[in-house]
């Protein structure tokens, strides 16, 4: 299973990467929208980890751009500090899968991601 | 025109030493945290007993003799800690207690720049480090405006409504921004306000007054505010 997870912060992003690659998902990663974007374009993944506040494209534009993509339904969790419910609300409008706010416990991400890539 | 010319290569070579200095400090952050990178996971996945001591590579305990490392360390601790919570952040708060990281962030109270200053006050309170309490609290008054309310929601953040005890000596003003943020950091914590609210309503702080107004009014203690004015009528 191949996962791709977007943050504008590299120290977060290498503990996600390392918890993922533990159990076992082959990991991608991006620092801002645009590379989400292209990589998306390039060879969507099996599931989508990204922050909603980063250069170039959003998190929210990230989900808009990834339910046009034509074919299976690519699953997308938003990781954000943002916890305000306007904000909530317009992810999941949007095709979210899951929200979890920051600080997250990076066992509750695991079980999350488990539990969407089975469904 | 030769003083131009010499003034020009002069600017030149300065420019080139700066470039090179600065990619040589940035080749050796990057190398620092792949170091720290390594660290730093262990500790996140770590699953040892309470008096275990966490693994720190050999690497890593090298590096980190250099304050500048340090210092690096402590801004990756930092920012793995606002976003990672439960044991993988108790755990980042465990690393950075046992590498004596807590020093470096001591220092910085005592730095004449009042920026360093509420930086170590930062680092002080997001890895808990509830040991200071004293020399955080001190600074809960300082002269400094930012110095000042980096130390209150530090209390506050440490010790929830316990923290704010700092009111009833407070004699600078609680400005409008700072009792909001204050409010906002209450609202996470459990609990009610002390029975220190009387106190605060009568304070001869106008800004402390106003605060411990907006609290009653937040925890649905307006029959002690009413009492309150009442008495002053």
């Amino acid at each position: 299973m191949n996962i791709l997870v977007a943050d504008d912060e590299p120290m977060l992003v290498r503990a996600i990467e390392g918890r993922l690659r533990k159990e076992g998902y082959t990991v991608q990663s991006a620092s801002d929208g645009q590379q989400v974007l292209e990589q998306i374009a390039r060879q969507a993944p099996d599931l989508i980890i990204t922050d909603i506040m980063m250069p170039y494209a959003s998190g929210l534009e990230i989900i808009a751009a990834v339910r046009s993509l034509p074919g299976k339904k690519v699953p997308v969790i938003i990781l954000s500090s943002m916890g305000q419910e306007d904000v909530v609300l317009e992810a999941f409008q949007l095709g979210a899968d899951d929200y979890i706010t920051k600080p997250f416990s990076p066992n509750e991400l695991s079980v999350r991601v488990r539990r969407l890539l089975t469904a | 025109m030769l003083v131009v010319l010499l003034l020009l290569v002069g600017l030149i070579a300065f420019m080139l030493l700066y470039l090179l200095r600065r990619a040589a400090l940035e080749r050796r952050n990057t190398r620092w945290r792949v170091h720290f990178s390594s660290l730093i996971q262990r500790a996140i996945d770590w699953e040892g007993a309470e008096g275990d001591r966490l693994p720190v590579t050999f690497r890593a305990s090298r590096s980190l003799k250099r304050p500048a490392a340090r210092q690096l360390l402590i801004a990756e601790l930092i920012t793995g800690k606002r976003a990672l919570s439960g044991s993988a952040g108790a755990n980042l708060v465990r690393l950075y207690s046992q590498l004596g990281l807590g020093a470096d962030s001591l220092r910085k109270l005592a730095s004449p720049a009042w920026h360093r200053q509420a930086q170590g006050v930062q680092e002080l309170a997001l890895m808990e480090q509830r040991n200071q309490v004293a020399r955080i609290y001190r600074l809960t008054n300082a002269p400094n405006e930012i110095i000042r309310t980096e130390a209150q929601a530090a209390i506050v953040q440490l010790y929830g409504f316990e923290g704010l005890r700092f009111l009833d000596v407070l004699v600078r003003p609680l400005s409008e921004w700072q009792q909001i943020h204050l409010l906002r950091l209450l609202s996470r914590t459990p609990g009610t306000p002390s029975g220190k609210l009387r106190e605060w309503l009568r304070s001869t702080n106008p800004t402390v007054r106003d605060f411990a107004r907006k609290l009653t009014a937040e925890h649905h203690l307006e029959d002690m505010l009413d009492e309150e004015i009442q008495q002053t009528e």
